[in-house]
């Protein structure tokens, strides 16, 4: 296999389309990525009841996600320690134990095993069920409404690994007091690299001008969504990214804000009582919403499809993707944001048909062995970088339209895949900080 | 003619059951000619084309399998929605289907059955759509149609869609996007 070094050159901005279709680069990815990261796993309204679950995946392994009696939440890995059935099939629901369908091993709210048929009469007295329970996700740990976990033990705590990406997360989700909620749900399969959807919502604004011309000309003016034309034909407004790969931009500055949200959603916080609100939990300058990634795949954007990518091999990805309103809002502006959401962001939504288009086309190029070696351009400046500048925590440009933040992601990537464990990413980290010398 | 075949027939006029299976497959070829704008001609001013999402639910909670009006949906759109949909397609520019794909809508099992009011029925059909885009990508997806057509004399095609819901059968939507109209 090529050395992955050689493949995602970040001084120069290049990127080798080996990293988007090689089986063996894949592999390295499930081990060094997923095996490694802090993934999304579920909402409180999601599980908002004792026994209530629901199948989540990090990466490509299969975890139930289950609200426990104490109001805590617990993961692990859907899988039977017998003979490796899924434990459960079902997307979501209410249990008091699982049972697998294949010998009937059960396990409780937590995985531990607790019932083994014929366990007395066929089992030698040395089995102990307490030997077999179910793979638990080690590392849980809630932040604002959201669950997330890690198979690593290593891995520093999720505020430490969300880093300057906190202050603009919090931008989105921790606006209202009552918090937020989600009431609808998508779920499609695309036939691309999980990559290239990832570094969207982390760095590229600059494709909606063109990919998304024509659902941009319909809805502008006639529907629920955010008037593009509002930010101008060379719009201002800025990006940020983080140390481990996290990224996102937005539209408009401090004092000149222009629409990333909804409309309903632009009624609502300009509300005298909701604007004190939010400035009141914010302060006066977190219209931050554009688009968001957490690394490697939580994304959100400004019009609150709030969502998972799975990976599915290099050459497919699954998409989970969620709605989510503020549970404080009238009615008629909760529902005005889901309508929004499904109507340009989901399988049927017409900004997304227009994405899954170019994910496709390029993967398929990447059978190529030529194509696979051309060399993608990532040299989009923008502006130049700035650390910590005022009101921006981490490493910021003051231009929307930049590939900064793509490159701080592949240069994470390439950080992860050739580092052994999470104190050396760690220090490559603190050495490889963009734009930072 | 009590059995339950013949009294489902008894309640449709044959006549009227044969020109609405028309009415639906001229729709079906409408759409394969990419007559968009043509298509809206089908439908009431005062629509609702809808198609909720499914999800794998344990036995116990099946009927929770299909998520309700108001919630997770791929389509919730009204006259002016489906309007700004086809405007879309019209542009040119939408990329997923711009050419646009080789659609074939394959629309069966038809069963008209009389609803509440004076020609009002209540269609079903279930459908099979395929399609080829660009060289060599392709895909299928399936579902039911429930259908309120209304009897509309001065309307183009004497019948008009008051209201849709698709069911398509897949919890994951295994093709990339669902760009056509169904």
């Amino acid at each position: 296999m090529t050395d992955i070094t050689d493949l995602v050159d970040i001084e120069n901005g290049q990127l080798n389309g080996q990293i988007f279709h090689d089986q063996a680069i894949y592999e390295m990815e499930l081990e060094k990525v997923w095996r490694r990261a802090w993934c999304m796993l579920a909402h409180d309204s999601m599980i908002p009841k004792k026994g209530n679950f629901i199948q989540n995946f990090i990466g490509e392994d299969p975890v139930l996600v289950v609200r426990q009696k104490d109001g805590g939440v617990k993961a692990f890995l859907n899988q039977c320690r017998h003979r490796g059935m899924r434990i459960c099939r079902f997307d979501k629901g209410t249990a008091k134990a699982f049972t697998c369908s294949f010998h009937g091993w059960s396990y409780d709210l937590e995985g531990k095993l607790v019932q083994v048929p014929h366990q007395e009469a066929a089992y030698p007295e040395s089995f102990d069920r307490a030997d077999h329970s179910a793979v638990a996700v080690p590392r849980i740990e809630y932040y604002k409404g959201f669950w997330f976990g890690t198979w690593d033990e290593d891995a520093p705590p999720f505020e430490e690994y969300l880093g300057s990406a906190k202050y603009y997360l919090d931008g989105y989700i921790d606006r209202w007091d009552e918090g937020m909620e989600a009431v609808a749900f998508h779920r499609w399969v695309l036939p691309n690299n999980w990559k290239y959807m990832a570094e969207q919502p982390t760095s590229d604004m600059q494709h909606s001008e063109i990919t998304h011309v024509s659902a941009a000309s319909v809805l502008n003016k006639a529907s629920d969504a955010a008037d593009r034309t509002l930010r101008g034909k060379e719009p201002k407004g800025r990006q940020f990214f983080s140390d481990y790969g996290h990224g996102g931009a937005w539209f408009g500055l401090k004092g000149a804000e222009v629409p990333n949200t909804g409309k309903a959603m632009q009624k609502w916080e300009s509300e005298p009582e909701v604007a004190a609100m939010v400035e009141r939990r914010l302060g006066d300058n977190r219209e931050v919403r554009g688009h968001l990634n957490i690394w490697p795949t939580f994304m959100v954007l400004g019009n609150y499809t709030i969502r998972v990518t799975h990976p599915r091999g290099p050459h497919e990805q699954e998409v989970w993707a969620w709605t989510f309103v503020p549970k404080e809002a009238p009615e008629e502006i909760r529902d005005s944001i889901r309508k929004d959401v499904l109507r340009t962001f989901t399988p049927g939504g017409m900004f997304e048909a227009d994405d899954a288009l170019n994910w496709e086309e390029m993967q398929q190029v990447l059978r190529g062995k030529v194509a696979r070696d051309s060399g993608f351009s990532y040299q989009m400046i923008g502006a130049p970088i700035e650390w910590d500048a005022e009101c921006y925590p981490g490493g910021s440009s003051a231009h929307v339209f930049s590939d900064n933040a793509a490159l701080n992601m592949y240069s994470n990537y390439l950080d992860m895949m050739t580092s052994d464990s999470w104190d050396e990413l760690k220090a490559k980290r603190a050495e490889h900080r963009m734009g930072a010398n | 003619m009590t059995d339950k075949v013949n009294k489902l027939l008894a309640d449709v006029d044959p006549a009227e059951e044969r020109a609405i299976s028309r009415f639906l497959l001229e729709e079906a070829q409408i759409l394969d000619d990419w007559e968009w704008a043509a298509w809206l001609d089908f439908w009431h001013e005062d629509c609702l084309y809808w198609a909720p999402t499914q999800l794998e639910r344990l036995q116990r909670e099946i009927a929770d399998r299909i998520s309700t009006f108001g919630t997770s949906a791929y389509f919730e759109e009204n006259k002016t929605q489906l309007k700004q949909r086809v405007d879309r397609l019209l542009t040119h520019m939408a990329w997923g289907e711009a050419p646009p794909s080789r659609a074939r809508h394959l629309i069966t099992n038809i069963r008209v059955t009389k609803a509440e009011g004076d020609g009002v029925y209540t269609v079903k059909s279930n459908f099979l759509d395929y399609r080829s885009n660009g060289q060599r990508s392709q895909d299928h997806i399936t579902g039911e149609r429930t259908d309120t057509i209304l009897r509309a004399p001065d309307s183009e095609w004497g019948y008009l869609i008051k209201e849709r819901r698709i069911l398509f059968d897949m919890s994951t939507i295994l093709t990339k996007n669902l760009s056509l109209f169904y």
